[in-house]
């Protein structure tokens, strides 16, 4: 059974179409990466599965229980680090987690949830006082209680600093290792590619990509990326020109006098080459495999062209 | 440990527990929660610390100078049913405002900020998040009440001032019914309305309405329709009458007038601008002006105007906000 299961959905909010039909499947036990630029619909997408917003159309499921259904049953199996929560200022970490444990019938220790997000020395302190990491913290924190089957976070490293944003990777990881599904959504590319199995990307209400990160990375832009430095910036532009006429070539940047060029493994030469016959002198040149970022900025391109194209 | 020792913790704990395992009580950890929430809040204190000096400044007075001898009874002994009829008037108009101050930002304050994502993460439909905000949000009302009460006891008990328990608790009952009414108003604008600033201005708005213009709308409307449709004098006395009692402060100052009166004509004849019309031909009975004031003897109260009718007309102010707020607040994307 999948934990998520999202059908055709798709939410207008007045006249502005906010999710077109979006159909994703997270299974069971994976860590699963929503990525997208700001305003592309994962928020929306995660209101819906929670059911704070209704869907216009289309159905969805989270684990096995319909959400206009059943609501209630789905929140009693996931945890849930929403994005752009407040916490209560006057009461005290501890009266919101015991709030929680209460809420959820569980059996667990305010101080033990404390320690484990790192809020411990704070936990009788009222939260109105907590600093914006120590907030998300507490949140994490009540997102765990009950150790549920489920947890969907919002953009879970906002606010934090590199500590608490590694803290949360560990936690991600321990809480997958224990059988939960982990459904978090987030625009750094690098924090769902150090954690996740699956990454699905969203862009303008739609899901343009799903897939594992190294088969996503397999899929775009060819499979190297040469970093190449040129000795100085004045042919630059030549070089680039140069670049571009290579079949073997997907993509080229420049800047200043570092060209970023995706192609394939075996065409390294005959970039290097190029650059060469253009005037240019090669400084210094390293090859490393697509980051997520790339891949990124390459379906967002693909898609931004297909766009021009039915525009035009 | 302390809670076995002390007998009363042990109860609420008892209490507590037993509520919570109740099937129909899941709402429950969000009345506490609220409770423990909205307690701690400046502003109610303030607003509490006034209503309780001001509802319990007439015993006070009463006793210091004597002040209630005058609406005593001649002949009679001075009760506490002389200190209701003072702090009746303070209690009317003063304790909505508190009521509302307290509920207008149980939602709509939460739905702004955010924490409403929070509470709806977690195991509730919002039919129970709005009881349980509704219980919690009730009981922080009757604190100011019940304390100016008890205050007022307390101060009366050495006094000379006989205690008239039945009306008095009568009346207690009355006016926590009244600020408990008045939370749920706020709280179906808050939950119905966008912004916690929205909600105070259209609950503020139209407790204003009721308190200022709704005690003129039934003599007024009485008088357009006997001026353009004809209608009997009778027939606008009761278009009257009706109209004022499903003001929810006319019907709690009706409701406390029947405490003191013991009659429910007597004072339902305070709220038309004819009594003896409305005594001798719509009631059928007979106008005699006694020392008590005007007596309506021999009459019928058609069953619109009885205790039962203007209680069920106050508690429509409880029942269709909440009932309102809740239908907008289930179908609205937060």
């Amino acid at each position: 059974m999948a934990a998520i299961e999202l059908d055709g959905v798709t939410k207008q909010f007045g006249s502005l179409t906010a999710l077109q039909g979006v159909d994703l499947t997270v299974e069971e036990g994976e860590i699963f990466g929503f990525l997208g630029p700001n305003g592309a619909g994962k928020s929306t997408t995660i209101n819906i599965l929670l059911d704070f917003v209704r869907a216009t159309d289309g159905s969805a499921t989270v684990l096995g229980h319909d959400i206009h259904e059943e609501p209630k049953r789905i929140r009693a199996r996931t945890g849930v680090l929403p994005e752009g929560y407040d916490v209560y200022d006057r009461l005290t970490g501890r009266q919101h987690l015991s709030f929680v444990i209460e809420s959820k019938d569980a059996d667990e220790d305010a101080d033990e949830l404390a320690e484990r997000v790192g809020i411990a020395d704070a936990i009788d302190r009222k939260a109105g006082g907590y600093s914006k990491g120590m907030q998300q913290r507490l949140v994490l924190a009540m997102a765990l209680v009950g150790e549920p089957d489920l947890l969907i976070l919002d953009e879970p490293t906002t606010g934090l600093d590199p500590n608490g944003a590694r803290l949360m990777r560990e936690i991600i990881r321990e809480e997958n290792e224990r059988g939960a599904t982990v459904f978090f959504s987030s625009h750094i590319l690098g924090q769902v590619e150090a954690v996740c199995d699956t990454v699905g990307i969203l862009q303008d209400g739609r899901l343009i990509a799903k897939d594992s990160v190294a088969g996503l990375r397999e899929a775009a832009a060819g499979d190297t990326v040469l970093r190449v430095t040129l000795a100085d910036g004045d042919g630059t532009d030549a070089a680039v020109a140069a670049i571009e006429g290579l079949d073997e070539v997907s993509t080229v940047t420049a800047d200043g006098t570092t060209l970023t060029v995706g192609c394939d493994s075996d065409a390294k030469m005959a970039v290097l080459n190029a650059v060469e016959e253009s005037g240019s002198e090669v400084a210094n040149f390293e090859t490393e495999e697509t980051s997520l970022d790339e891949v990124f900025a390459a379906y967002t391109e693909q898609q931004e062209q297909e766009q021009a194209e039915v525009d035009a | 440990m302390s809670a076995e020792q002390n007998p009363v913790k042990r109860l609420l704990g008892d209490i507590d527990t037993s509520i919570k395992n109740s099937e129909f009580a899941d709402w429950y950890p969000i009345s506490k929660k609220e409770f423990r929430d909205t307690v701690r809040s400046p502003w109610i204190w303030v607003l509490s610390f006034i209503f309780i000096v001001l509802f319990a400044l007439p015993a006070v007075l009463g006793l210091y100078f004597n002040i209630g001898q005058q609406f005593a009874e001649a002949g009679a002994s001075l009760t506490t049913d002389a200190y209701v009829r003072f702090a009746l008037p303070i209690a009317a108009p003063l304790l909505p405002a508190v009521a509302i101050v307290i509920g207008y930002a149980a939602i709509a304050r939460e739905s702004e900020r955010g924490s409403l994502k929070i509470l709806l993460s977690l195991p509730y439909t919002r039919g129970e998040l709005l009881a349980g905000k509704f219980v919690g949000r009730s009981a922080i009302t009757l604190i100011p009440v019940t304390v100016g009460l008890l205050t007022t006891l307390l101060v009366l008990l050495p006094s000379e001032i006989e205690i008239a328990w039945e009306s008095f608790l009568l009346f207690a009952l009355a006016t926590m019914a009244y600020g408990v009414v008045f939370t749920a108003f706020a709280i179906g604008l808050s939950a119905a309305l966008k912004t916690a600033r929205r909600a105070m201005a259209a609950s503020l708005g139209i407790y204003v309405y009721l308190q200022v213009f709704w005690s003129n709308l039934g003599a007024g409307l009485g008088n357009l329709l006997s001026d353009h449709a004809n209608i009997g004098q009778v027939t606008q006395l009761h278009v009257e009458l009706f109209v004022s009692l499903l003001s929810p402060i006319a019907s709690y100052r009706t409701l406390v007038q029947e405490i003191l009166q013991g009659s429910p004509i007597r004072s339902r004849l305070l709220l038309t601008s004819s009594p003896q019309v409305t005594c001798e031909e719509m009631l059928g009975g007979t106008l005699e002006v006694t020392q008590a004031g005007a007596e309506c003897t021999n009459a019928a109260l058609p069953p619109q105007y009885s205790t039962v009718a203007v209680i069920a007309y106050l508690l429509l102010w409880l029942v269709v906000p909440l009932v309102a707020g809740y239908y907008v607040f289930e179908n609205k994307d937060l």
